[in-house]
């Protein structure tokens, strides 16, 4: 299985955010590991209906809970989604929509395996 | 020129947060907690319109793009409410993509905006701007409406009718600066001009009082020397008080439609004319004729004083009189005064002595009177209530008096008789319609004053009318009474009054 990178400087932005406070950060990344998968359906099935403007919320919202969390290729996908909804509809919304799916999983488990305590020192760079 | 201070941008702030992703909105929240503000989050654009109208926010972060209601709708909404409308909104945008969508919002009304990855600096310069714009704004407000209330006050005062309290500028005068320097100054001249005013008009209606208590009794003291008169001509009693209640009907009725029309009756005040025409018009009237034929007039004047200090005792029961031992020693001294009367002038007889006892009745009648008329219906003028009055005691009297046979025609001719009756008619209509208005100026307890005016007026008549003479033991009883009054020392009669302040020449 593909590895998805996970920006550790986006995250550090969002420690910096909460106050450096990890145990916040953490409950953020469950927050996240919950309404991910949720918002991937929603993109989902309003990709096999069509619903552009359902799409267009759904995408939008999960593109920002990616970049806090430094899931860069979701967020770009995310992004792409949104902006062609907005231009009229991707070709394959379908398509685009599996894609992001799979890859909000593997971001998903790139985060879970992270120790969000190892963030504490100074911020790296990507 | 406005000189308000900066204001404080530090302090706490309340912090509405809108965003439709958990993950955001909780990040946006702990970032602003951290800058020392209090935050509720609403994840929707309808839930957060709710909020907005039950508490009150200083800031509003709103994020742009939700379902449902979005952030465009949600500024649009808060930006045409009064009440909404001076809340700073922060439009949260993703930034890339959105530039067209966070310049509507701007045109929309938000106050600024701030990226969804913002970095805390930002969001801290942002949002101290913003509240330091309404802050000051808040403040300038606040400005405009003490000088609102200001200039409302100042309406007020033109306007006429106003008690200081009623200005209600105490909140503005509480400001620590120029603008509640004003407001003292306006209030205290406020002050100044009201008790100034109050102070003339007690001074005016105290003399209108007291002109009121001597006209009327002047007039009302004639009635025993009428009633002496009568006697003297063999005219019966119960045929006097019956047509001089027509006559007096028959005048205040005339005067009273001609000037206002036909009075409007309710069904209750019939109740209270009814009471007092039996108690004044029937009553005292007849038992005034009846018992001057017995005593002298000037005995029954001068037992008449006797009615202030009932009116007093009547008022102290009645807790409209506050009672102490210096007025209850003067309600003593006065009654010593009336009895030693009684008791020095009734020697001559029993039969004289009784008659002066029961001349007692007629003060007494007229305290019950007086007080009466403080329960008068006020929707009917005064001329009205005395006509009607009089009206009804002619119909109760006219059965006694056909009964009697004492329902004499008056004469064409005018004689003595039918001038005594004129006399009396008019003179208890003028008497009963000054009464009314005395009681509605002073209050009872000042009216009953009138008693002193009416007990010097009979003994005036009776030395004019009959040639009466007081002995001088009468005339040092008529000085008792006068301690005994002082001492009694009524309500001023500013007391009594209802101050109502009319700016002159706008009455």
């Amino acid at each position: 299985m593909e590895n998805a990178d996970i920006d550790l400087a986006a995250l550090k932005r969002l420690l910096e955010v909460v106050g450096g406070d990890v145990e916040e950060l953490e409950d953020l990344r469950n927050d996240y590991f919950e309404d991910a998968p949720e918002l991937v359906r929603r993109i989902l099935d309003a990709a096999g209906r069509a619903d552009l403007t359902a799409l267009k919320i759904a995408a939008h919202t999960l593109k920002s809970n990616a970049r806090d969390f430094g899931a860069a290729r979701l967020a770009e996908l995310c992004a792409v989604l949104e902006r062609t909804c907005l231009e009229g509809g991707p070709e394959d919304p379908v398509g685009l929509a599996r894609r992001i799916r799979d890859e909000e999983d593997l971001a998903r488990r790139a985060l879970a395996g992270l120790n969000l305590g190892d963030l504490e020192g100074p911020r790296s760079e990507r | 020129m406005i000189d308000l201070p900066p204001p404080d941008t530090t302090a706490e702030a309340s912090v509405l947060i809108v965003d439709d992703s958990r993950v955001s909105g909780r990040k946006l929240g702990k970032a602003v907690t951290a800058l020392g503000h209090r935050t509720q989050l609403v994840t929707g654009g309808a839930e957060a319109l709710a909020i907005l109208r039950e508490t009150t926010f200083d800031i509003v972060l709103l994020d742009i793009v939700m379902p449902e209601v979005d952030g465009y709708q949600v500024l649009s909404v808060m930006k045409a409410d009064a009440a909404l409308r001076d809340i700073p909104v922060i439009v949260i945008s993703a930034l890339d993509e959105e530039i067209d969508s966070v310049a509507r919002a701007i045109e929309l009304g938000a106050e600024d905006f701030l990226p969804k990855n913002f970095e805390p600096a930002i969001l801290k310069a942002r949002m101290n701007a913003s509240l330091a714009r309404k802050r000051f704004r808040d403040r300038e407000l606040a400005y405009f409406r003490d000088i609102d209330t200001l200039t409302r006050a100042a309406q007020v005062i033109e306007g006429g009718a106003f008690r200081p309290t009623e200005l209600a500028i105490a909140d503005v005068a509480a400001r620590n600066d120029p603008l509640g320097g004003l407001a003292k100054v306006f209030r205290s001249l406020a002050e100044e001009i009201y008790d100034r005013e109050r102070r003339a008009d007690l001074t005016v209606r105290t003399l209108r009082g007291t002109l009121l208590v001597l006209a009327a009794g002047s007039i009302f003291g004639i009635a025993p020397a009428l009633g002496r008169l009568a006697s003297a001509r063999d005219v019966p009693p119960l045929g006097l008080v019956f047509w001089s209640a027509v006559v007096a009907s028959a005048v205040c009725l005339s005067a009273s439609v001609l000037r206002r029309g036909l009075p409007r009756l309710k069904l209750r005040d019939f109740g209270f004319l009814a009471l007092w025409a039996v108690l004044l018009g029937s009553l005292y009237q007849l038992l005034t004729v009846v018992i001057a034929a017995h005593v002298e007039a000037t005995m029954i004047a001068l037992i008449g004083s006797s009615r202030g200090f009932m009116v007093f005792l009547l008022a102290a029961l009645l807790a409209l009189e506050r009672p102490s031992l210096r007025r209850f020693f003067g309600l003593g001294v006065g009654f010593a005064g009336i009895a030693v009367v009684l008791l020095m002038q009734g020697a001559g007889g029993e039969g004289e002595l009784l008659w002066q006892i029961s001349a007692l009745v007629l003060p007494f009648l007229l305290s019950l009177h007086t007080l009466l008329m403080s329960w008068r219906p006020r929707h009917i003028d005064a001329g009205a209530t005395v006509g009607l009055m009089m009206a009804l005691s002619a119909l109760f009297l006219l059965p006694f008096a056909a009964a009697q046979d004492a329902l004499f025609l008056p004469s064409a001719s005018f004689g003595q008789r039918e001038i005594i009756v004129l006399a009396l008619g008019v003179s208890t209509a003028a008497a009963l319609v000054l009464a009314l208005e005395l009681v509605a100026t002073a209050g009872p307890v000042f009216a009953s004053q009138m008693a002193y005016s009416q007990t010097l007026a009979g003994i005036a008549w009776g030395m004019l009318l009959l040639g009466e003479r007081l002995s001088p033991l009468a005339w040092g009883s008529l000085v008792l009474v006068i301690v005994g009054f002082w001492l009694v020392e009524p309500k001023r009669a500013g007391d009594d009054f209802r101050i109502t302040l009319r700016m002159r020449g706008r009455q």
